[in-house]
């Protein structure tokens, strides 16, 4: 198993105040890794972090290592961003060019033809949506392109940062579908941020929890139980909440 | 309150701004109350005098003391374009804020009616008005006033567009605010940017304006004085009266950046994105 | 049986552009449900299901293009002006986009303030307004603040204060879980329980999440393309899933 993502500590600075303190963990070629944490815990900005989308008034420390090449910096990341990292936001629409077509966007990363990949993300008429703006399309296919905006380069690490978090429960379960029959086939490794158990559940190798700018668990082995405190929680308020569904 | 003002005091155009506008207030507000003498005093010995420790600027062609019309001539201008502005805004402010408010049809006519004012040809309108009959500041004011509005009136109508469209004004006409509640509490704030930046801007335009009609004769008449009036007895004896040239233009250039600086420095800075990070 | 507060009948909704075409397409079409007295229905509908326009047409921002809609037996179309503004207080909504549901340049207290009933004196007024406040968790000085410097939560918490501040009969609640982790979930569900309780509310819980839909749940209704179902239990929906 090649090691696709190595972060060394990771620190985040604004000021005197610590943002980010001392993050390190690794993924493996073909892992889905979830980053689980309450709101405000650093978990979006671990992942702008990672390819240097954070506010440039920070100052940021440590080694971040994507098969084996240094991306701690500026240089190094054009070849990579967009192209074997993607990432996909909770807000797909905030992303867009509201002047450009979906078409339009979609062949600023890729030049291929994507039509396979549109069909999997769930649309049955590739060319009709292409030529939408996106003003004139649902959130749910919103969401839907987003998705396949980040596939489309064929990355080799896709980072979600809360991508399901307003999708409603029939997207959402397509999509992990969707997820696992890639990370499947082509062994793509994926960083998943969110708060929602199900997710945990179902898509993850690994996790790590997050709070206040710090890990404060990391698990590689499902099958243990939690042994941080908000986890734990969760898992009591959601069976409370959910009791008899899942 | 304490963040806008301080981001406001950031901003280096601002504070340009401010340094010239001290210099305004001591040139045109405060020195033309304290200095002794009249502007319009003329003494026939001493005409094209070149600057002296009496004169600082010298005399011009009818003896009267070139610094001392420099200064009451701006305090004139700018009294004028501050006053100009004000209703500027005014005008641009109502017709906006009814246009943004306004069924399609309504809002259509008054836009129609703002191009209308743009295209006009305004100076064929001032010599009508300024040419005949007695001068009067009011008319004048009035006059300037009613080519200025335009500009406010689109940013305020496309705002208020905007606000229209916001979830806050949606929840307060649900909560049942009264129309004048709505607007003062929630629209006017959010305008309040867009509008002390078009008032600033709006009178470095006016002092221009204004200088342009004065020399041309229409504009301010004797015994008033402003920089126009004066640039307008400067051409007759360039050579002659080169500190009046000199002097006259650099008031005006003092005049019309300091206003530039402070609005552009208060446009960048009432962004309402500052706001939502 | 309680007293009907609101009856939905037949309404249809025109997207704005297209009322003159022939071939009109329809935000709303033939939706009918009704709300009573301390009762609690969902809508299951995501984004794209007309919910929006729903909302709206509720609150009589936008016009309906046909059927009608009843508030306690009256046709609100034909409301006088102090009639709706009546309505309006009555029917107050959370908006799912809390980030943007405060005006940004007033403090927090002044963005709820104004919405008080006129008949309280200042001190009254004051004295609910730090009430309503307590009894969402949150600190009193809060109320100093503008809104760009609190967090997500506590902002969306304050669009709840916003909705209680004309003591409503109604209150439609847009997808008030879906940004919020599961312990804050149970949190607000509970406030929710309570304000329910305590005020005597009625809520209309709009949202695409499922398992939430049995707290909220004298009748379950899916909303899809603008169309409406009445379904038996939630479990119902998993047979219209697959639309």
């Amino acid at each position: 198993m090649t090691k696709i993502l190595d972060v060394q500590n990771l620190s985040l600075y604004s000021g005197n105040v610590t943002l980010l303190i001392d993050i390190s963990f690794t993924l493996e070629q073909g892992q889905i890794m979830t980053v689980f944490g309450p709101s405000g815990s650093g978990k979006s900005l671990l992942c702008k972090s990672i390819l240097n989308l954070q506010n440039q008034n920070l100052h940021k420390t440590g080694k971040i290592l994507f098969m084996n090449k240094d991306i701690s910096h500026q240089n190094n990341l054009k070849s990579v961003r967009g192209k074997t990292i993607s990432i996909m936001f909770q807000s797909v629409s905030k992303s867009l060019n509201p002047m450009l077509t979906l078409g339009q966007h979609l062949v600023q990363v890729s030049k291929r033809n994507n039509d396979d990949l549109l069909m999997d993300v769930g649309f049955s008429n590739p060319i009709e949506i292409l030529q939408k703006y996106p003003h004139q399309v649902s959130g749910g296919e919103l969401s839907r392109f987003g998705l396949a905006l980040a596939l489309a380069p064929n990355p080799r690490l896709l980072i979600l940062d809360e991508a399901f978090t307003s999708i409603d429960d029939n997207l959402k379960t397509k999509f992990v579908n969707l997820i696992k029959n890639l990370v499947h086939q082509k062994q793509l490794s994926i960083i998943l941020v969110t708060h929602d158990l199900d997710i945990l559940d179902k898509l993850s190798d690994n996790y790590i929890v997050m709070q206040n700018g710090e890990i404060i668990e990391t698990n590689n082995n499902l099958s243990t139980s939690s042994n941080s405190e908000y986890l734990k929680n969760s898992i009591s308020s959601f069976k409370r909440l959910y009791n008899d569904d899942f | 309150m304490k963040q806008i003002i301080n981001e406001i005091w950031q901003n280096r155009n601002f504070k340009l701004g401010l340094i010239l506008l001290l210099l305004v207030i001591i040139f045109s507000a405060i020195l033309p109350n304290i200095l002794p003498g009249d502007p319009n005093f003329q003494n026939m010995e001493k005409c094209y005098t070149k600057p002296t420790s009496q004169h600082i600027c010298g005399t011009d062609n009818l003896g009267r003391d070139i610094f001392l019309r420099l200064i009451h001539g701006s305090g004139l201008s700018l009294k004028i374009s501050l006053t100009t502005s004000l209703f500027s805004v005014l005008i641009g402010l109502t017709i906006g804020f009814i246009s943004g408010s306004s069924p399609k049809s309504i809002d259509y006519i008054l836009m129609r009616m703002t191009d209308l004012f743009f295209g006009f040809p305004k100076y064929f309108l001032f010599i009508l008005v300024l040419g005949f009959g007695e001068f009067s500041l009011l008319k004048l004011i009035i006059v300037l006033s009613i080519f200025s509005w335009m500009e406010t009136a689109k940013m305020v109508r496309s705002e208020t567009h905007y606000i229209n469209s916001s979830l806050f004004v949606k929840s307060a006409i649900c909560q049942g605010l009264s129309k004048s509640n709505l607007f003062f509490i929630h629209y006017l704030p959010n305008l309040a940017g867009i509008l002390i930046s078009s008032y600033t801007l709006q009178v470095s335009t006016i002092i221009l304006v204004e200088s342009g009609i004065s020399f041309i004769g229409l504009g301010v008449q004797s015994p008033n004085i402003s920089l126009g009036t004066i640039l307008n007895q400067a051409r007759y004896f360039p050579y002659d009266n080169y500190t009046l040239i000199i002097f006259s233009g650099l008031f005006i250039l003092l005049n019309v950046s300091t206003f530039h600086f402070l609005g552009d420095g208060l446009k960048a800075t009432t962004n309402k994105e500052k706001f939502q990070k | 049986m309680n007293n009907l507060l609101l009856n939905v009948a037949n309404i249809s909704l025109v997207n704005r552009n297209q009322i003159l075409k022939s071939n009109q397409s329809f935000a709303l079409k033939d939706i009918s449900f009704s709300l009573a007295e301390n009762n609690s229905i969902s809508l299951i509908g995501d984004s794209a299901s007309g919910k929006t326009s729903l909302i709206m047409a509720l609150l009589k921002l936008k016009p309906i293009s046909s059927g009608k809609i009843f508030y306690k037996g009256k046709d609100i179309n034909l409301f006088s002006k102090t009639e709706l503004v009546q309505y309006r207080r009555n029917i107050q909504p959370v908006f799912q986009n809390y980030e943007e549901s405060l005006n940004p340049l007033l403090t927090i207290q002044n963005n709820l303030y104004y919405g008080f009933s006129n008949r309280l004196t200042k001190k009254e007024k004051l004295l609910k307004l730090n009430n309503l406040v307590n009894l969402m968790g949150l600190n009193n000085n809060i109320l100093s603040k503008l809104p760009f410097q609190l967090s997500g939560g506590e902002k969306q918490r304050i669009t709840i204060i916003r909705a209680l501040v004309t003591e409503p009969e109604m209150i439609i609640l847009d997808e008030p879980f879906s940004s919020l982790d599961v312990i804050n979930q149970e949190k607000l569900l509970a406030v929710f329980q309570q304000i329910k309780s305590e005020f005597k509310v009625s809520y209309i819980f709009i949202t695409h999440k499922i398992p939430l839909i049995k707290y909220f749940s004298d009748s379950i209704f899916s909303i899809n393309k603008g169309k409406m179902q009445k379904l038996e239990n939630y479990r119902a929906y998993e047979n219209l899933k697959n639309d």
